[in-house]
Parts: C-alpha cells; structure tokens; sequence
C-alpha cells in the first residue's frame, strides 16, 4: 500500500453533537483528502445517545474511505438507573462520587475517562498489528485519548497531539490547575517530550505552553477551528433589513422586525443573564426596534437536555421578543444564518477562549455583535471585521449599547461591506488551517514504517 | 408506558419539572411528589408529603462532611424526611406500585426514588431530567 496510515483518536466524534466534534471530523477528513489511509477511533454510538445527544446529520459528512472503530466506554458517575446504585450512592451522593472519582483516576488521571485507556489501548494496539500505523493524531478533550498514541509510540509510531484547548490551564480563569510535577504534569511532559508536534486552537493558548515547555516550543503549532466551506453557501445570503420577505417583494414600508441570533453550545460559562437583560434595555430604550426578535439556538449546557436554569433565564426574556430555538443540525445551520439580521457572539470569559463559531459567524458577512470580555481570544479572530461591534463590558448597559449598534450597521446592509467583509473570512476557512500542518507532516510515508506491534 | 412518578426532593428538582413534563407524550398520566409546597406545577397531578415549603439543595461542604454523614444515619436530612414522608403517605405509595416510570429530579429525591425499588418491581427507576427525558422519548 502506498498511503500512509493515519490513526486518528477522539472522544466525540459523529454522530456526537458538540462544539469539538467539527474540529474532529474535518481533521480526519483533511487526513482522508490530502491521500492517508484514516481508521477513527472513537467512543460507541450509546454513548452519545446516552450522555451528549447527537446529531445523526453528521455522519453523512465523514469521508467514505474513513474507518471509523467504535470502542465502548463506560461512565458508572452518569449511570441513571437507581436500581443499581449502593445504599452509599442514594444516601451520600457527594462521597459516592468522591470515591468514583478516586476509582476513575487509578490508570489514568482523569475523572470519568481515566478507566478507558484500557479499551482505547488495546484497540490501537490491535489496529497497529493488522495495519501498521504511520502517524496517530490524538484529539482532546478528554485527554485520555493520548494514551492511543503513547501506546503506539513505544513501537516507534510518530504522533501528533491534537490539545484544542489546555489541560493544565483553566482557560477562562487563567489559572493553572496542577504543577509540573504533579501525576497530570508528569504526564503532560512526557507525552509532549515525545510528540511530533502539538497543536492548539489560538495563540495564547499555544504561547502560554510554549512558556511553561520550552524545550517543545518549536512544535508546538496553532491550527484554529475555522469554518467549513460545504456548510456555508454565500449565495444564501443576502443584505440585511430586518423587513419581511413579503414586505420587500411589494416594496412596502412596515416597521421593521430586524432578526438577531444566536447559534451554539450555551453553558454556564456565556453571559445569558447580561444579554438578556442587555437585550431587554435595548427594547426599552428604543436602540432596537420594538419588532426585533432574538433567537437563541443550540443545546443548553453540556447534555441532551437543556439545563432548567438557562431556560428560566431565556423565559424571562419571552415577553422582549427572545425564544429559545433548540439545537439546529449543523445540515441546517446554513438556512438559519440566511434568517437572521444580526449574529451575537456570546461566550465566556477569558483570554485563552475562542469558539469554534466565531469563524461560522465571520463566514456569513452578518453584522456580528460581541457579548464577552473584551480581552478574549475570539477578539483577535474578529478584528478587521468591517461588521464588527465590540462590547467594552458585558453589562447590561453595554450589552444593550452594543445590540443597538448591530441593528444600526444591519440598516445600512452596504453590499460592498458585506463583500470585505466575506472576503475577510476566507482566511479563515477550515481547509487553510490544517494545510500548513499537513505539508508539514508529508514526508510521513508508509515505507518509514517497519514495524507491526 | 402509561404513568410516570416525578419526584422533586427541593426547589432544584421543582425547576425541572416543566422541562420534563413538555416532554412526555400526552397519553402519559404524570405525578409529582415534592419535598414540600410552594412549586407551580401546572398540569400534572401534585402530591405534597410537606406543608412546609421546599428547600433549595444544599452541597456539603468538607467542613460539614462528619455532621451531613451523622444526619444521614440519624435520618435528619432533609433528603430522609422526603423518603420516610413519601412512604408513610398511602396515596405516594400507591402511585409509586403503580408507576411505569419513577424520576428523581434531585439528589435529595434520589433515596425515596432508590426505596421504590421494593414498592415496583417493574418500573424504571432513574435519576435526572436527562434519562427521564430519553426514557419517555423511546417508549
């Protein structure tokens, strides 16, 4: 066979829903693309059902020739069948889940998935006999999933980790969270001492490892999320003017009903509470127009079901025009963006945090109003947007300041700024990001390779 | 599936209720039992084994580990007084013999849910709004 072999390892991988599973399936897919031989290795189908939700339009977009081996995983702290707990876990909940966590940390220390590196070793490893592998690429989170490639790499298998975010680095607060001797940063050191390279998805993130590991610094590699090209069509869009379609067609004047939206993840960590209030000043005031409509779109929190708290935050909203939306198929995202006016970029705090749809958002040419701090990592993303507005502060005041701006600069919907500002997001499209980094990875050939574990 | 059991042991678990209550199917006869009263159920048949009103969820924290461990062996918790409530009253023990599914909607609900094993031999006996929306979704 003339194709290098490419293991790829992630956690959340289609039909997974969640911000991380797009990075994972077009980096497998630019594998498949750019002529590797790509097997998947990625947790069971029940696993998603079960505890992320899913989103089967995904896997209609995994490369054809992609293997994809499914290793199950077990997770006993989200087991919700009562019938089997101990008297301790229905009485003492919080040490029931202290001493699972001590349990789960035994072969690898990581709460929940330390007990998969078993599974997820012997499966490489099985792989690696019946088709040695040229390169593994290991995704994070959960971290677990370098355990793959360290296993291969005592057989002398190159690897790549694929860190996203940071593991020993609280993004949002920018604390570190263990030392470097601790069982974590033993770890870490190891596992990077030996990568090939290591990536990450923003600068600061990347500068603030390429401190605290000099020694790796020089692989140490930045590949953003950007945005997928097949997901976004420009031709859907066209200028905003918060007018209806019918309104337009018979070129009547109506008060004008603008749309503004937003579309992902919303955890505990995005300042819900401040746009909605921001949002509630805004109608008051009279910087949005009393027809405008915020539409809140994605899974609330981290699980299948929305968190009941973020609910009664966006129902307190309800009478100012804000609904809750539900998750949109990544298929239909596209048709939603076509819908709205005016994108809000809410996320949380913090310099180390970008987002993945940050690039969606720039890919549309939409106004883009900003709900986060300033400082964030995402503001570097965005700056040189000529449909940009900035917030100083995620207060209400600001917040509110901020919306009315966006529906000002939707108003004016100007066809040539729409045009910088599509032709801007190219840089950022998804396929640009990975093609440094799959230059730099092709001298990897099949024939480097000898041994078979 | 004809009759689920929602169980809300403080006002974390009240919160949840409507979430689920949107997601069962019509045809589903749901009951509510909560720790005490003050929740808006609107809907649903709503049993109180309290006239008190409910409390929010308490975490413990390492300081208080030995005094909650007490508590919970001397049944002093507010979690313990929803268990032995719940199973003194004839109406929640009948409609926990007879439920297809009990949820529990809150850690403090969680041991009356985990005694309910000995009432329904047959019912599904799950913990959070996540699993009962699933459950009720794939029946």
């Amino acid at each position: 066979m003339t194709q290098p072999h490419l293991l790829y390892v992630a956690w959340g991988y289609p039909p997974c829903r969640g911000g991380g599973v797009y990075r994972a399936l077009a980096t497998a897919n630019a594998f498949a693309r750019s002529g590797w031989r790509v097997t998947v290795l990625t947790a069971d189908r029940d696993t998603f059902d079960r505890y992320t939700g899913t989103d089967p339009s995904l896997e209609s977009r995994i490369d054809p020739d992609i293997t994809v081996m499914r290793v199950p995983f077990e997770w006993p702290a989200q087991d919700a069948d009562i019938r089997t707990y101990s008297w301790l876990r229905a009485q003492l909940p919080q040490a029931w889940h202290r001493w699972r966590g001590l349990l789960d940390r035994r072969s690898f220390p990581e709460r929940g998935y330390g007990p998969w590196r078993g599974p997820l070793e012997r499966a490489a490893r099985s792989i690696h006999a019946a088709d040695p592998v040229d390169l593994v690429v290991s995704t994070a989170n959960p971290y677990v999933t370098f355990t793959a490639a360290d296993a291969l790499a005592k057989d002398g298998v190159p690897y790549v980790l694929d860190y996203r975010d940071a593991w020993t680095l609280d993004v949002f607060s920018g604390r570190t969270l263990t030392g470097r001797w601790s069982r974590i940063g033993r770890w870490e050191q190891r596992l990077l001492a030996g990568a090939r390279e290591v990536w990450f998805v923003n600068e600061p993130i990347r500068d603030w490892h390429a401190a605290r590991y000099r020694e790796v610094a020089d692989r140490m590699h930045v590949v953003a999320n950007g945005w997928d090209p097949d997901l976004l069509r420009s031709e859907d869009r066209s200028p905003a003017t918060g007018r209806s379609e019918a309104a337009e067609i018979a070129g009547v004047d109506e008060p004008p009903r603008p749309r503004f939206g937003y579309v992902g993840t919303m955890t505990r960590m995005v300042p819900l509470t401040e746009l909605i209030d921001g949002w509630e000043l805004a109608k008051r005031n009279g910087s949005l127009p009393t027809g405008a409509t915020l539409s809140l779109a994605g899974y609330l929190g981290y699980f299948a079901v929305p968190d009941p708290q973020m609910l009664a935050t966006i129902e307190r909203g309800r009478s100012f025009g804000v609904s809750y939306d539900g998750p949109i198929a990544k298929n239909d995202v596209g048709a939603y963006y076509a819908d709205v006016d005016v994108l809000v970029l809410a996320l949380g705090a913090g310099r180390y945090v970008t987002s993945g749809k940050v690039f969606e958002y720039l890919a549309t040419g939409l106004p883009i109003v900003s709900v986060h701090d300033p400082r964030n990592a995402a503001a570097t993303v965005l700056r040189g947007y000529p449909l940009w507005v900035p917030t100083d502060a995620t207060d209400a005041a600001a917040v509110a300041v901020a919306l009315g701006r966006g529906w000002q600069l939707a108003r004016g919907a100007d066809p040539s700024l729409a045009a910088v500002a599509l032709e801007f997001a190219e840089q950022f499209r998804r396929d640009r990001q990975f093609a440094p980094r799959l230059r730099a990875l092709s001298d990897i050939s099949p024939a480097r390779q000898g041994t078979s574990g | 599936m004809r009759s689920v059991v929602v169980l809300a042991g403080t006002t974390n678990g009240a919160a949840a209720v409507r979430e689920l209550v949107r997601n069962v199917p019509d045809d589903i006869e749901v009951t509510v039992v909560l720790a005490g009263s003050g929740a808006t159920t609107e809907g649903v048949r709503r049993l109180e084994v309290s006239s008190s009103p409910l409390r929010p969820q308490r975490k413990v924290s390492g300081k208080d580990a030995v005094g909650h461990v007490v508590a919970v062996l001397l049944g002093r918790t507010n979690a313990a007084g929803f268990e032995r409530n719940g199973l003194r009253s004839a109406a929640v023990r009948a409609v926990l013999e007879s439920a297809d599914l009990i949820v529990a909607l809150d850690a403090d609900a969680v041991p009356l849910a985990w005694r309910a094993r000995r009432l329904s031999g047959s019912a599904a006996i799950l913990n959070g709004l996540q699993a009962a929306a699933r459950a009720v979704g794939q029946r």
